[in-house]
């Protein structure tokens, strides 16, 4: 008979999917993100902002950290902190370095002591500090020391002296 | 061999998938380092560079550098005054197309996600005088929920 047998030794042809799969392979190596990113949240102080300025109303403080050209200061705690709301620069202060962050978690951590359940805080920068400078405050307010991970005021709000 | 091929096709592809938002990087943009883990979310794009804002990959307003008139320093300002003391009309109108858009995809998977949303992405040099009204803008129309872009600092 002319019947051909199935032949058990012809093979599938795998070179058209392994062309295909050695051009993905260097395409997507070339794509991948080698630097990772990573946000903070904030919001602004007006009715599109409702959630964070209502749970700021019902929060025990309305704590506000004004960056300035002197220092950081300190606003609706001063019962707790007393001259210490005034944190001045280490610095000229014409730069994110030159205020002291440090200090300034460290006092919001004793505001934190008494009042635990405070969540939200207004961070107030001046006109010509800079996006390093707001991300670094809301950095300083958001969490304890370096070491710690514990939550100081995790709800940010960006306030204007002088909103447009 | 095969067998490899397909692992690592499938690894990144992986790797490609989930809910962070893609980012458009930029060697003009220099971002701030802060101690933050959570990945940028989908959500309308403002960048600002120092030489422009953009929506979405669209310039909105241009920059320039002048001589502050106290100090005599350059900073930064808007090159077109009168945009910016007109309240952002160009920023507003992208955005206001923005939350069109996404309003007429309400339903479509992830539109509802992005509502409200605005990511943030500024060198860190970029004074406040030049973010206030970019933010205060976005927030007026709709979109006052702010994610800011950083660099991870290591732990």
């Amino acid at each position: 008979m002319g019947l051909r047998r199935p032949a058990a030794e012809d093979e599938l042809n795998l070179v058209p999917i392994m062309n295909l799969i050695t051009i993905l392979i260097p395409f997507l190596l070339l794509s991948v993100q080698f630097v990772g990113l990573a946000a903070v949240e904030a919001s602004l102080p007006t009715a599109d902002a409702e959630p964070e300025v209502q749970a700021a109303a019902t929060e025990p403080l309305t704590l506000v950290v004004r960056l300035t050209a002197e220092g950081l200061r300190v606003r609706g705690a001063e019962a707790i902190l007393g001259a210490d709301a005034w944190i001045p620069c280490l610095g000229p202060c014409g730069d994110v370095e030159d205020f002291d962050w440090r200090t300034l978690t460290e006092r919001l951590g004793r505001v934190k002591d008494v009042h635990p359940d405070q969540q939200t805080v207004f961070i107030v920068p001046d006109a010509w500090v800079s996006y390093g400078g707001i991300v670094a405050a809301m950095e300083a307010t958001a969490r304890r020391g370096s070491g710690e991970r514990a939550p100081l005021f995790p709800r940010t709000v960006l306030a204007a002296a002088d909103a447009p | 061999m095969m067998d490899m091929m397909t692992i690592i096709l499938v690894f990144l592809l992986n790797s490609f998938s989930g809910d962070a938002a893609p980012v458009a990087a930029s060697e003009r943009l220099v971002l701030p380092v802060a101690r933050a883990d959570a990945p940028p979310s989908l959500a309308v794009q403002v960048v600002v560079s120092r030489q422009d804002v953009r929506v979405d990959g669209e310039p909105v307003l241009s920059l320039t550098e002048a001589p502050d008139a106290v100090t005599g320093l350059p900073v930064l300002v808007a090159a077109d005054a009168t945009e910016v003391a007109s309240g952002l009309p160009t920023l507003r109108a992208r955005l206001v197309a923005k939350a069109e858009r996404l309003a007429a995809n309400a339903g479509v998977d992830g539109a509802e996600g992005v509502q409200g949303k605005l990511l943030v992405t500024s060198d860190a040099s970029v004074p406040y005088s030049i973010l206030k009204p970019v933010l205060y803008a976005a927030g007026e129309e709709g979109f006052g929920d702010f994610q800011f872009l950083v660099r991870p600092r290591a732990p």
